[in-house]
């Protein structure tokens, strides 16, 4: 369990980190952030609770204190017709068709941003906007001094056009962007576009090492076997993350090796597709023998990283893919990972070392059988993909990223620039 | 000194080999990767970015590739544009000239950019269909914006250098392997230092070492090995 300050925001200290990325990464962040003098940074967002924004803010903002900054952590607040709009935007600026945008949402967006822009300080050296929900406080920025940064955690490059159109004068209006991965950019902005993966915490209920005995009792409470090795996949019941093509892939599989398939997934009841795609799994599950489906189980973060941790490969057969950290949770517990050939994934993914990228069920069926007949392979491909997160994905490494983007921001300026 | 000889001393007597004169600071780099407002979807427009994007783009795509490369895939391109090549436009013989460009060839980036780009017109002036790569597959230019850190780190004597390159970080093998040969005229910082203390034989043992066929893991022991030879 992650210390907490009480208020939900973990209590956390860089020193906490050494010794998953060293002492060198940490002094380069106290190096860098000395240059930054106690500069207010404020996060804004829409939410502290669930998602995962807010599981990324509550890491990064105590982190960035940590290091001498002084950040600070707002969100917006809002009718849910505000919410239930800015859905359908994120929704839409993620590429997925919803149709024409509600035409009361601009002025429903602009009532709650100009009430929160009256309400919340933001007066600060930093402004960074998380995703599009608060985008429009730009309009409202009480400083011409402050440096304007929007953090976009969606794949934007496809977006579609009326809620790209929405959205793009107040986005024109930052100084920086920061993206996910370079896939994500968009040639009609302007400003300067940066890239910055996101990260897990090796510290959380998800990602730290568990006891054997821990692992055994989610095992046994959910009745997997170890009889036979299993694969795993932990998804929403979401079309696009494929879980029929995982199911499919695992059957090609079953038919000449003995082994088993776990599929965790969330579900929300008021989602009419999860509704849909579920019954489809739960009905797809029922034709192959050896098939496990978990949906919303209790301790949600022990039981998917106790099974990430005991699993003989994980799939993540997506379709299409924001960044994917459940690819990371798994790189991280040494797992051989074999997934879609999209989005984020290809950009943690190094083809053939720390994983297979597949293009389809075929591909992910051959690729499972050859880590499942080869332990070898398994086990050389698990201890890479643990170091390139461990080199790369971890909270120290976002932290680091983050104060270069500002010191970068601030100077405007590109090359190498020497501090003392 | 042989190694042999060299490992067999007591450390009192390795103290005792103090090279003289100011101490080797070392240093490290991090930095943020930023999008050119370049991209390409087929040949032809690669040969555009080629001949377009800044220079730091060239370099990150040649340079910095090296520390991206996993240790599985040493068999691997040497440079991005290789890589992308062969992986995503399926032209491996393309892809094998793109990786044949040895930067320590190049004295300048211009130099890389221009050989580079001469393959990929090459190609172009002599291929009548370039299909486009599926979107999602494009090459992105990038480069990174920089800030070079000391590292409170520093040796005065030969053991002491190769004990430090031991725990070096791939960020400082990137700053005083690599990059200083554009600042040095065409020498590595490690030879810079060994020369000026008299280390002629050590320094060209180091210069002889080509960084782009090892991962960072590897090349820090061939250093090391080089150095206690």
């Amino acid at each position: 369990m992650t210390p907490s300050d009480g208020n939900g925001t973990p209590t956390l200290r860089l020193e906490d980190y050494v010794p998953y990325v060293g002492e060198e990464v940490v002094a380069q962040i106290r190096q860098l952030a000395r240059q930054l003098d106690g500069a207010r940074v404020v996060h804004v967002n829409s939410t502290k609770q669930g998602g995962g924004v807010a599981e990324l803010l509550s890491r990064l903002v105590p982190l960035m204190n940590d290091a001498g900054l002084n950040a600070e952590w707002l969100t917006i607040d809002g009718p849910e017709v505000f919410f239930e709009g800015t859905k359908t935007l994120h929704n839409a600026l993620h590429g997925v068709p919803v149709g024409r945008l509600d035409p009361e949402l601009p002025q429903v967006y602009h009532k709650v941003i100009v009430e929160n822009a009256a309400s919340l300080n933001l007066n600060a050296d930093f402004v960074i906007i998380h995703d599009p929900q608060p985008l429009g406080l730009v309009i409202y920025r009480p400083s011409e001094h402050s440096t304007w940064i929007w953090r976009c955690h969606i794949d934007v490059a496809n977006a579609d056009m009326h809620a790209w159109s929405f959205v793009k004068p107040y986005i024109d209006a930052f100084d920086a962007c920061v993206l996910h991965v370079p896939q994500y950019v968009r040639g009609d902005l302007l400003l300067p576009q940066y890239i910055m993966p996101p990260f897990i915490d090796p510290l959380s209920d998800k990602s730290r090492d568990l006891s054997q005995e821990v692992i055994d009792g989610v095992l046994e409470r959910h009745g997997i076997s170890r009889e036979r090795p299993f694969i795993l996949q932990v998804s929403r019941f979401d079309r696009l993350k494929d879980p029929l093509g995982a199911f499919n892939a695992y059957e090609m599989v079953k038919r000449t090796i003995d082994v088993g398939f776990v599929f965790v997934g969330n579900f929300a009841p008021d989602d009419p597709e999860a509704k849909e795609v579920l019954q489809e799994v739960l009905e797809a599950a029922e034709k192959i023998p050896d098939t496990i489906v978990i949906v919303n189980p209790e301790d949600n973060d022990t039981t998917v990283n106790a099974l990430q941790s005991s699993a003989d490969v994980v799939i993540q057969k997506s379709l299409r893919e924001g960044f994917g950290l459940v690819v990371t949770e798994a790189m991280w517990k040494s797992r051989p990972v074999v997934a879609g050939d999209t989005g984020g994934i290809a950009f943690q993914i190094v083809d053939g070392a720390s994983g297979f990228l597949v293009q389809t069920v075929e591909g992910a069926a051959f690729r499972l059988r050859q880590l499942l007949s080869n332990p070898p392979l398994a086990e050389a491909m698990g201890a890479e993909a643990h170091q390139r997160v461990r080199g790369t994905f971890l909270p120290p490494h976002y932290l680091r990223n983050w104060l270069c983007v500002l010191l970068a921001a601030r100077d405007h300026g590109s090359g190498i620039t020497s501090l003392p | 000194m042989g190694p042999a000889a060299f490992q067999r001393m007591a450390p009192q007597e390795q103290e005792r080999v103090s090279l003289g004169g100011a101490p080797f600071l070392f240093f490290t780099e991090v930095g943020i990767v930023r999008w050119t407002r370049y991209n390409a979807d087929s040949l032809p427009a690669l040969l555009r970015g080629l001949q377009g994007v800044p220079g730091s783009s060239i370099y990150y795509h040649v340079h910095h590739a090296l520390f991206r490369r996993p240790k599985r895939a040493r068999g691997d391109y040497t440079n991005d544009f290789a890589r992308w090549v062969a992986g995503a436009v399926g032209q491996e013989a393309l892809a094998e000239r793109l990786s044949s460009v040895d930067p320590l060839e190049c004295a300048t980036i211009r130099e890389a950019r221009e050989r580079l780009a001469a393959f990929v017109g090459q190609y172009v002036h002599e291929t009548e269909v370039f299909p486009r790569v599926p979107q999602g597959s494009e090459f992105h230019f990038m480069e990174a914006r920089s800030y070079v850190l000391p590292t409170g780190v520093q040796a005065e004597t030969l053991e002491q250098f190769v004990e430090q390159i031991q725990k070096l970080g791939s960020a400082s093998v990137l700053y005083h392997f690599i990059e200083s040969r554009w600042r040095n005229g065409g020498e590595n910082d490690f030879s810079h230092w060994l020369r000026g203390h008299g280390e002629e034989e050590k320094a060209k043992a180091l210069m002889r070492i080509n960084p782009y066929y090892y991962d960072v893991d590897v090349l820090k022991e061939e250093i090391v090995d080089a150095l206690r030879r």
